[in-house]
């Protein structure tokens, strides 16, 4: 269990977290999702204790661990770019963490081979052992990361964008082991990510981080279809926005219901399929505002030039200080 | 594939035979004309020997103390702040820039019996110039620049993502410099000792003042081949010179036949 | 609540290295550049700034410029060329071709001195050769020039080898693909990519050729105060083996009789 209180951060004359608030269950799979530059990965490493803050406090199973060094929070930290030490072998890679312990903690050489096999083979990087980390895929060296860190058996697993050098299909299919894994062996999780798919598909709560502040905690679905402020609404999933005199009416493009008398209309100048529906873009008549519509594909698709009246169903309206008034459609 | 091999690799073939190999293969003709027997007697004489030994003796023990302090100076030079960083930085340039004639000269000021660290070494009972000492001293200067150049830029490269990583594993500071930095510079420092070795085999004019050049005791070899020159032995200096010379080779080759398997190794 | 970074060292163990390092430094540099100082100085500025001043002592300066301006954008081309093909390529024999580079690092100037007037001496190959056609390159500019090229042959490919070797050739590839032919991928991709240390690199190779002439000239400068010594300093390294005048060095005078 992972609890921060009122964590804040500066980097000189910069802010980078202001009071950061968060209580983590056990076992849980938490995902720290926001804009570069919004104070998640900062976060990420004052809980690891590679960055210390300036004022608030991290507790780690009830225990306040806010002075104590990296080295002995036995935090297992999975870095981006894996950090992978590049002299020696996959297999030693694995044991380092338990080769560095001294006193009646160290095991001998022999065991700490074999627990590294065994992670290995957790990792499906079985037989792989003896090769160096130059010589896998990124993908391979991601999974000896995740086995390097979970060697000294942490009590809470760090994840620094797990999967941002990794091309998109090695990506997905990471993902989903990942959260096998997860699931396989309980071990509560924080990974920090820009990418709104992958918090919402990993994830038992989402962080939503926007400019040093929490803007949102909630499970995926929550997140999405309830967003609580302007910027979760636009950062995760994408969103139409329609000003008005007192704020901003928000709806997602599948969020409309056709109408001949709708109340909008949209000329089409683009349109494309995306997946399993069509995606007409355009301006609105009369306001030039751009939007996003998603059109079942069962029907024929849309053409260029047309225009298309509907109503957005499911809006939401923020006002110009970011509170929402009103939840359901207006 | 990248176009220019041909004539990248030509051009440095050519010009390679053309300045140094051409004119180190006179220096094996001439001693070729010595004829083996007398090969052995003048490049293997007890004397030659002796100086070889002093040579590559002084100039391994030196490159091992430029390695420790090059590598502590080269460490204090990317990772701390302190006033007058700059100025120690341009002052390890110094033996690079400064005639060796003239380092010998101070060297042997400062450690004869009467000069500014000599007088306290006297009484001590140690004497540093005109012995053994004294010419791993000189080497010491001459060699620094080598070694604080070679791992200077390696050590400022190194991400500090992988201390991080090892502070995670609960490796102490300690730990992670022995397993994890040392290891990733160990090329470099390799490379800086070799180049430092290899010049301290070689070097002359800052050691003849404060060796005392006594044949057998403190005689470098370069000093012999020059005595043998003033001797008009030319043969018997171009032996001594080859000996030192396919020595030095051999050194060079072994240390970057290492560097090429570290480097293939971690498929850099 | 403030911890130490991971990546730092205590204040203490800080102090402690960083006074290790500028004791050494200290012992080892600072106090021989002292002795310097205070030697050529004891007796006062003048003669010192005079020795400097002689026609001599100018004389050198015109000639090392004139030195440098020769042998560095030859070793420059030859730095170049070698690192491209060591670095782009794979072929077998690298580590003996970095080595042989190496080499003229690992030669004793005296070594070097003795090689070229093996070469060019009177006796030398070449030397009837050259008498013949009233050449002249021992004790001449040619001769400095060649003996200059060998000593900093090797800096510029030491320099430019583990900086291209870390930039790979990415950048030059991506260049070749949009239409690039060979020159123009160097001119416009490789040599800005390596602009900085080609720079850094001329400093080094015009330094060698000044610090060895140096050597004999300015040491004699400052040793002025221990005339016994002047006579012998003359003839260290390769440059001042070969260019000295005869009349000052014995070494040289022999072996151009050889």
């Amino acid at each position: 269990m992972i609890q921060l209180r009122g964590i804040t951060k500066r980097f000189g004359d910069y802010p980078a977290l202001h009071g950061i608030d968060l209580d983590v269950a056990p076992g849980e799979f938490i995902a720290l999702l926001g804009p570069s530059g919004s104070g998640k990965t900062t976060l990420l490493r004052i809980i690891a204790g590679l960055e210390f803050q300036d004022g608030g406090s991290v507790l780690l199973g009830g225990e306040d661990v806010s002075s104590l060094p990296v080295a002995r929070r036995h935090v297992g930290f999975v870095f981006q770019h894996y950090a992978l030490f590049r002299h020696m072998t996959v297999a030693d890679n694995v044991a380092f963490g338990l080769s560095v312990r001294r006193g009646k903690d160290r095991l001998p050489k022999v065991a700490r081979l074999a627990r590294a096999e065994e992670l290995l083979r957790l990792v499906q990087l079985e037989g792989l052992g003896s090769r160096y980390p130059g010589q896998l895929s990124g993908g391979q060296r991601q999974r000896v990361a995740l086995a390097r860190a979970l060697a000294i058996e942490p009590r809470l697993l760090l994840l620094d964008e797990p999967f941002g050098a990794l091309d998109a299909k090695v990506r997905k299919d990471l993902r989903r082991w990942l959260r096998d894994l997860h699931k396989q062996m309980g071990l509560t999780s924080i990974f920090v990510t820009h990418d709104q798919e992958e918090a919402l598909e990993l994830a038992d709560r989402v962080v939503v981080m926007n400019q040093g502040r929490i803007e949102q905690i909630g499970a995926p679905d929550a997140v999405y279809m309830n967003p609580e402020t302007p910027f979760v609404s636009h950062f995760v999933g994408e969103t139409n926005r329609l000003p008005t005199t007192s704020g901003e009416i928000h709806f997602r493009p599948h969020e409309i219901t056709l109408a001949p008398d709708g109340a909008e209309a949209l000329l089409v100048d683009n349109v494309f399929r995306k997946g399993a529906v069509w995606r007409a873009e355009g301006l609105l008549a009369g306001s030039g505002q751009f939007v996003e519509l998603d059109l079942p594909s069962s029907g024929e698709a849309p053409r260029l030039g047309e225009t298309i009246r509907f109503n957005p169903h499911r809006a939401r309206m923020f006002t110009a200080d970011g509170a929402q008034t009103q939840g359901e459609s207006r | 594939m990248l176009p220019g091999f041909g004539l990248s690799f030509g051009f440095t073939l050519a010009w390679l035979t053309l300045i140094v190999l051409i004119p180190l293969a006179t220096i094996f003709l001439k001693a070729a004309g010595l004829g083996w027997s007398e090969f052995l007697a003048v490049g293997f004489s007890p004397r030659a020997m002796a100086a070889y030994r002093l040579s590559f003796g002084t100039a391994a023990m030196a490159g091992l103390v430029n390695a420790v302090f090059g590598l502590l100076v080269a460490w204090v030079l990317v990772r701390y702040d302190f006033p007058g960083k700059q100025v120690v930085s341009a002052l390890v340039d110094l033996p690079f820039a400064l005639p060796t004639a003239v380092a010998g000269i101070a060297l042997t000021a400062l450690y004869t019996p009467e000069g500014w660290i000599g007088q306290f070494l006297e009484p001590l009972g140690i004497k540093v110039a005109f012995t053994w000492i004294g010419i791993s001293i000189a080497l010491v200067f001459i060699g620094l620049p080598f070694v604080v150049r070679s791992v200077e830029p390696v050590l400022a490269d190194l991400g500090r993502e992988v201390e991080e990583a090892a502070a995670t594993l609960g490796a102490t500071r300690w730990q992670t410099f022995r397993h994890v930095i040392f290891p990733a510079i160990g090329p470099a420092l390799l490379t800086g000792f070799a180049l430092a070795f290899a010049r301290g085999v070689g070097e002359y004019g800052s050691v003849i003042f404060i060796s005392g050049n006594m044949p057998g005791r403190t005689e470098i070899a370069p000093l012999l081949i020059v005595t043998q020159l003033e001797q008009y032995a030319y043969a018997g200096a171009t032996a001594i010179a080859v000996v030192m010379m396919l020595a030095s080779f051999a050194v060079l080759l072994l240390i970057n036949l290492i560097q090429a398997a570290s480097r293939r190794r971690m498929g850099a | 609540m403030s911890g130490r970074s991971p990546t730092t060292e205590g204040p203490l163990a800080r102090a402690l290295l960083i006074a290790a390092a500028l004791g050494f430094l200290g012992f080892f540099l600072l106090l021989p550049l002292l002795t310097v100082f205070s030697e050529a100085l004891r007796q006062g500025a003048g003669p010192f700034l005079d020795a400097l001043h002689t026609a001599d002592a100018l004389a050198a300066i015109r000639l090392t410029l004139l030195i440098a301006a020769i042998s560095v954008p030859l070793n420059v081309a030859f730095g170049i060329a070698a690192s491209w093909a060591i670095t782009k390529f794979q072929f077998p024999g690298k580590a003996l071709l970095i080595t042989l580079i190496d080499l003229p690092f690992s030669v004793s100037p005296v070594v070097s001195g003795l090689i070229f007037v093996l070469l060019f001496g009177a006796n030398g190959l070449f030397g009837a050769w050259l008498a013949e056609h009233d050449l002249k390159i021992i004790f001449a500019v040619p001769g400095i020039v060649l003996a200059t090229v060998f000593i900093t042959f090797p800096f510029v490919a030491r320099e430019l080898i583990p900086l291209m070797l870390e930039q790979g050739k990415d950048d030059e590839e991506a260049a070749i693909s949009l239409g690039a032919n060979g020159w123009q991928t160097f001119w416009h991709v490789t040599l800005p990519n390596t602009a900085g240390a080609c720079s850094m690199v001329c400093c080094c190779a015009t330094r060698a050729p000044w610090a060895s002439l140096a050597r004999s000239r300015s040491s004699r400068a400052i040793c002025g105060a221990r005339p016994t010594r002047c006579r012998s300093i003359s003839r260290f390294s390769t440059t001042s083996t070969i260019s000295s005048a005869p009349s000052r060095s014995p070494l040289s005078l022999r072996c151009s009789r050889w």
